[in-house]
């Protein structure tokens, strides 16, 4: 085809485009995450003492954490997910921080004992929750992130995971009453570390336009 | 004078900038004739860029094409307060490089299919030459036939072979001579 039949029919096909801010997609985003985190914390079960849990001050501070860093990584993932915008040095910290951040907590976990691998209890319920709660969340956040033309897909896909597996790993922390360092470590932060490589190597073909 | 140069550079781009920002702004409120004669600036503009960028007309009409389409996709994602041609740009950059790892593969697969092309070319060859070679040895005779079989496809020694046939080695390595002259002849009647 000639490139001036393709303006032709490019120009005909054109409809007017809407013009919805960016942060309407994130808030959609955000309602529908929480919503479909708490349906499998609805299913899966509160765990026994999250009365008790609730007053102590590190699961606050680490719920907290998880929450705030979730959003940010998905605010940027949209912010960035357009096609003049590039992750910045900036944002690239803040992903390096979280991780800094969560390893501070789970060193918290060990209460400074050595790691011991036999020790962690089996988790398979935490590393399919953090699946099963990703899973819908990630659906539409990939969708809307292909909408936007991203021209990073690695790196935009990592962003877009890394929120919705720290958003999970909340979640899981409702579920999962299990608060050693090796389970912690082993059945919550590495599957969400997993999560987040499958969107890096996922986003290069998911996201493309 | 070079400052004065580049000013004016900068004043023609800052106004081209412009003219397309209001362009885009008018086609996503769904002006299709802004939008057509935005694209056709357009394409007018990525023809030399391209053809700077990669030193040959060669992929420049496809690119620029891809450009349009990659364009048209992402429309909604222009914001009206942000520069169009760094919009239109990065879009070029991700087309481009897009592009070219395609061609890349391609460029991969169609030597892979070369080499294929070559190998089972060879095996034909191969296997035409085994089949005429067939016909040559079974019409030689028995005892001839035989010994090279022996030799020469099972292996053997020309010691164990004549054992096998109740021969003499010497009177073994002389029909084997033979049985190689008459080969040789034959093949060469073949190939002419």
């Amino acid at each position: 085809m000639k490139t001036d039949e393709l303006i032709d029919k490019l120009s005909h096909s054109l409809r007017p485009q809407s013009h919805r801010p960016l942060w309407h997609d994130y808030i959609r985003w955000v309602v529908i995450s929480i919503l479909a985190i708490a349906m499998g914390v609805s299913l899966m079960g509160l765990r026994d003492d999250l009365g008790h849990a609730v007053l102590d001050g590190w699961f606050q501070y680490e719920s907290l954490f998880f929450l705030s860093f979730g959003l940010v990584c998905a605010w940027i993932a949209i912010m960035a997910g357009r096609p003049d915008q590039r992750f910045g040095p900036l944002s690239k910290s803040f992903l390096i921080l979280g991780i800094f951040g969560w390893g501070a907590f789970l060193v918290r976990a060990f209460k400074g004992e050595p790691f011991d691998f036999a020790a962690a209890a089996p988790g398979w319920s935490c590393f399919m929750a953090v699946i099963l709660f990703s899973m819908i969340p990630t659906i539409f956040l990939f969708r809307k992130l292909r909408q936007m033309a991203p021209t990073s897909l690695a790196q935009t896909g990592l962003w877009a995971t890394s929120s919705v597996g720290i958003l999970s790993a909340l979640g899981v922390n409702l579920i999962c009453s299990n608060s050693d360092g090796e389970h912690l470590l082993i059945w919550h932060f590495a599957p969400v570390l997993m999560i987040s490589l499958v969107g890096f190597a996922l986003g290069r073909f998911m996201l493309k336009w | 004078m070079k400052v004065r140069i580049s000013a004016d550079k900068w004043t023609v781009r800052a106004e081209r900038d412009e003219r397309w920002s209001k362009l885009m702004i008018q086609a996503q409120e769904g002006d299709k004739g802004a939008y057509q004669n935005l694209l056709r600036e357009v394409a007018g503009f990525l023809n030399p860029y391209f053809l700077r960028k990669i030193g040959s007309a060669f992929d420049v009409d496809d690119l620029t094409q891809e450009v349009l389409i990659g364009m048209h996709h992402a429309l909604q994602t222009y914001d009206r307060t942000r520069s169009f041609t760094n919009w239109m740009l990065a879009i070029a950059r991700y087309k481009s490089v897009d592009h070219f790892r395609r061609l890349q593969r391609r460029l991969e697969i169609t030597v892979d299919t070369e080499e294929l092309a070559q190998f089972e070319a060879k095996e034909t060859a191969e296997d035409s030459i085994s089949d005429q070679l067939g016909e040559v040895v079974a019409a030689l005779p028995e005892k001839q036939r035989r010994l090279i079989e022996l030799v020469k496809l099972n292996g053997f020694s020309m010691r164990k072979a004549a054992d096998m046939l109740g021969m003499t080695e010497g009177a073994a390595k002389v029909a084997a001579h033979r049985a190689y002259r008459t080969l040789r002849e034959r093949l060469q009647e073949s190939e002419e």
